[in-house]
């Protein structure tokens, strides 16, 4: 779907391209257009099972880890499409944040440093400085400074989930993929990882699955509107949720089915 | 007026009912049974290590190097001997095992696809069901020949090019450590790869996810996410299948020999302490003659070896855990993970060098080709060794097998080629009677108690207790069957041998309904933890006492799993051989058994016996007693699998 000229200026960092994608013969995502902007957070809504984690997941080859699944399409990242890339050489360019907090079962510090490690990175004063900076960015030094060396189970969840965003950090990522991150949160930590979603603006591009809608309000920029596993709508975030062109679009941001 | 009518029904739900009293007690009293093997364990280890260290002074037993407990003059009993041949044994085992059980388990968790899952899980682990007394007949008559004929000259060709006089001075014996190492390994393979492949496959998916969003490769995510969190499962593993393999006894008898001398070569004959306490079994030393003593000296340090193995492998294991989720005393240093395993790609450091990262993943993704290479050939390794073994038994025995094999009697020919095998067929079912009877009852009503009752007592003192016999079941499960047997020498065929009447049916069925009920107890509760909670409060919700709660909801739901955890006791004690010998099976009995106070043949002490001839026409009715044992065990296993996948299907409706 194409945007309006609103956004010139801005860059288009992905380009999902009549793409659809199956697991097994299930058809799960149909004939799928979507502009993904440089360093914007764009936000995908629709009911459960529309789809949108689906797609997400296909940002950074997810699907690839088990058997039975098949793109089709083309995702295009600047302008390499990411399907004929190496998977693994795609999720080192493309970080994710998931549903529940999935800290490793390591030190606070080590899961920070363990992405960075596998980069090659060896000097210890880089690690520890871009751990710092992946954790100041996640907006949870001050909280775990003193304790780096503690196992990141000891933390609380919603900063387990800060932690795992600083995880993705660390390793500069072209794009931060979240599939629903405060799902398993509660209301103040919700806030807290909000707030660091909006203060990441400009400086990373953020595609976020949301099934709160006015989390997707209150944080993106755009929003796609997925249903039955095809994008029914894709434009800014405030035109979605007041001005929408599609009736189906209007009927889900007011309530009436989803 | 209905109000007042419900009333006194109402009330008559008090805090307890009869059926509920006796019913705990009852169940409560089963389940003082493992407790109670425990003590009688360690009663009679005592007692006989008591008496025997009257005769014999405690320097002696471990200082002396020679063991020669059969000589009228100058007896020496240097336990040494024996434990160093069971640690060269045990060790060539642990060798074998260990690597190869951890890269199958980690393979078929991670790599295999599910095809391949699907065919090679059960292949494997129906080495387990195999009875060890057959794997031992084979590395005796199959592996050993091929060790000395075709792997001896090999390495002789090999060495004489570096030193001519030690190549010559290498030679095998017909029973040596090196094969009873091999094979036990081979054969305790299964034991580490299906404990490690389900410590790996509990971990999580989301940390799977996780490390493989980072961009880690397969292997990266299995060395530093998933081995270090499924390494409790491992550790466990290892100490399980060390005090396995220090307890095998049937391989290490027929494949390792006999000879109680202190040596340190494997190509030469070497007695393990189970396979001493087997042979000195064998010949029905006098009771109370120092003889007789002596196999329970080594027994005591061969349970105490497996208790200490044990009880080190649950506190590893409970150490691991707690430093995983400790909150303060995290000792994880900054720096620990970095000697693993991680290629050298220092040129590339931060997104945008693109080319520079598929060259890197490359390099990267190789180690996974490297790892599944290794593990197709482990994998292929121990499915051509069961086939091997399978193919070599059906070969040599299929021949003999006729209507007259299976019906006539051992003795009523001299002709080893008519000996046929209905005693032993007819002994081992008695024998499973007798060990049903015994071992049914205790087993499911004892798990069903500890599962039940006792963990949701409301006394502070009940989960303990738990704790306790949950350990104290662990460790009998853990102990070499042989245990059983001089248990059952000094129990039921001796205290208790006005009811017995010696070495009989119900004696040999006694002792083996020892050795199963660990089993028993631990394949019924895992069944009855099967069973969902929700079930449970169903039946609280409609007014239920908990009896009726256990009896007509738990206990029916998870009957299919318990009958097929019967099914697997069943052909363990089908296949057991060792106990049995200890209790005294006869290698000729003239009649077929009528009651329970006969004399008694065993279909694997059979094979034992004729693996054991000279004759290669008895070796060969061996073989094909090892095809109709094996063919009823197929039976059982099928049954047993069919009964579980039923389950399994009921569960997910």
């Amino acid at each position: 779907m194409e945007l309006a000229q609103d956004q010139l200026g801005t860059q288009v960092k992905a380009q999902v391209k009549n793409f659809s994608f199956f697991y097994g013969s299930n058809k799960a995502i149909k004939d799928v257009d979507l502009e993904v902007l440089d360093c914007k957070v764009t936000s995908m809504i629709g009911p459960s099972g529309c789809g949108k984690t689906t797609l997400l997941r296909c940002f950074n080859r997810m699907h690839d880890l088990y058997p039975g699944t098949r793109y089709e399409g083309e995702i295009l990242l600047e302008s390499q499409n990411l399907l004929s890339l190496d998977p693994i050489e795609v999720r080192m360019r493309i970080g994710m944040v998931f549903q529940k907090p999935n800290p490793f079962p390591k030190s606070i510090f080590e899961n920070i440093a363990y992405g960075l490690r596998i980069r090659g990175v060896k000097d210890k004063g880089v690690i520890n400085e871009r751990v710092e900076r992946a954790l100041r960015d996640a907006a949870i030094w001050d909280e775990v400074k003193d304790r780096l060396k503690d196992m990141a189970f000891n933390l609380s969840g919603g900063q387990q989930q800060r932690l795992c965003i600083a995880r993705a950090l660390a390793t500069d990522p072209e794009i931060l993929l979240f599939d629903e991150p405060t799902s398993a949160l509660d209301p103040i930590a919700t806030a807290s990882i909000e707030e660091l979603v909006i203060g990441l603006k400009g400086k990373v591009t953020i595609l976020i699955v949301t099934h709160n809608m006015q989390q997707a309000v209150r944080i993106s920029d755009y929003t796609a509107f997925m249903y039955l596993g095809e994008l029914v709508e894709f434009d800014r975030t405030d035109v979605i949720f007041n001005n929408a062109a599609q009736q189906r679009t209007r009927e889900y941001v007011s309530g009436q089915f989803g | 007026m209905t109000i007042t009518q419900a009333q006194p029904s109402r009330g008559s739900a008090s805090k307890f009912s009869i059926v509920e009293l006796s019913s705990r007690l009852f169940l409560g009293g089963l389940a003082i049974i493992p407790t109670l093997i425990v003590l009688a364990l360690v009663g009679v280890m005592v007692y006989e290590c008591y008496l025997f260290f009257q005769e014999v002074s405690f320097g002696a037993f471990f200082t002396a190097t020679e063991w020669t407990p059969q000589f009228e003059e100058n007896r020496n009993f240097g336990i040494q001997v024996l434990v160093v041949s069971t640690l060269i044994v045990g060790g060539i085992a642990l060798l074998v095992a260990v690597p190869l059980g951890i890269v199958i388990g980690i393979y078929l968790a991670e790599y295999a696809p599910s095809w391949l899952r699907l065919v090679a899980k059960p292949v494997i682990e129906s080495l387990t069901g195999i009875p060890t007394i057959v794997l031992g007949y084979f590395a005796f008559l199959t592996i050993t020949p091929v060790i000395a004929d075709v792997l001896l000259p090999l390495v002789r060709g090999v060495l004489s090019t570096v030193n001519q006089e030690f190549a010559d001075s290498l030679s095998v014996a017909s029973s040596n450590g090196l094969c009873a190492g091999l094979v036990i390994g081979l054969a305790s393979v299964p034991v580490v790869s299906s404990l490690v492949e389900e410590g790996i496959s509990n971990v999580p998916r989301r940390l799977r996810e996780g490390s493989a969003a980072l961009g880690m490769t397969k292997f990266e995510t299995l060395i530093h996410i998933l081995l270090p969190a499924a390494m409790p499962a491992v550790i466990g593993a290892i100490i399980l299948v060390a005090s396995r393999i220090f307890g095998e006894t049937m391989i290490a008898t027929v494949a390792g020999g006999a000879e109680t001398v202190l040596r340190f070569n494997p190509l030469e004959s070497m007695s393990t302490m189970a396979a001493y306490i087997l042979n000195a079994s064998l010949a029905t030393p006098e009771l109370d003659s120092i003889e007789f003593r002596s196999i329970f000296a080594v027994g005591a340090v061969l349970f105490l070896t497996t208790l200490v193995l044990n009880t080190v492998g649950n506190i590893t294991e409970a150490v691991y855990r707690h430093q995983a989720t400790a909150s303060q005393v995290v000792k994880v240093r900054v720096s620990d993970n970095l000697d693993i395993t991680v290629p050298d790609i220092g040129s590339l450091i931060v997104a945008g060098q693109q080319d520079g990262f598929r060259r890197a993943s490359g390099v990267r993704r190789s180690f996974d080709w490297v790892f599944q290479g290794l593990a197709v050939i482990a994998l292929a390794t121990v499915a051509a060794f069961l086939l091997w073994m399978l193919g070599d038994a059906l070969l040599k025995g299929y021949q003999q097998i006729n209507w007259s094999f299976l019906t006539a009697l051992p003795s009523s020919a001299r002709e080893a080629g008519e000996a046929g095998i209905a005693a032993p067929i007819m002994g081992s079912l008695w024998l499973m009677g007798v060990a049903l009877v015994f071992a049914v009852p205790t087993g499911v009503g004892a798990a069903v108690f500890l599962e039940e009752y006792l963990p949701k007592f409301r006394y502070a003192w009940s989960r303990k207790v738990s704790a306790v016999i949950e350990i104290l079941i662990s460790n009998l499960t853990a102990v070499p069957s042989i245990i059983y047997g001089l248990l059952g020498v000094e129990l039921f065929v001796r205290l208790l041998s006005d009811i017995t009447r010696g070495r009989t049916i119900l004696s040999g069925g006694a002792t083996l309904a020892v050795v199963i009920l660990p089993l028993l107890i631990v394949a019924t509760r895992s069944a009855l933890r099967d069973v969902p909670d929700s079930l449970r409060r169903a039946g609280y919700a409609v007014g239920m006492r908990p009896w009726q709660v256990i009896f007509f909801v738990v206990v029916p739901t998870a009957f299919p799993s318990i009958i097929s955890g019967i099914i697997l006791s069943v052909s363990t004690a089908l296949g057991e051989t060792a106990a049995l010998v200890a209790i005294g099976a006869k290698a000729f009995v003239s009649f077929l058994p009528d009651n329970v106070f006969q004399e008694f043949m065993a279909l694997p002490v059979q094979i034992y016996f004729w693996a054991t001839s000279s004759d290669p026409a008895t070796q060969r009715s061996g073989a094909a007693a090892i095809v109709v044992l094996a063919g009823i065990l197929l039976v059982f296993n099928a049954v047993a699998l069919l009964l579980r996948s039923r389950q399994s299907k009921l569960s997910v409706l």
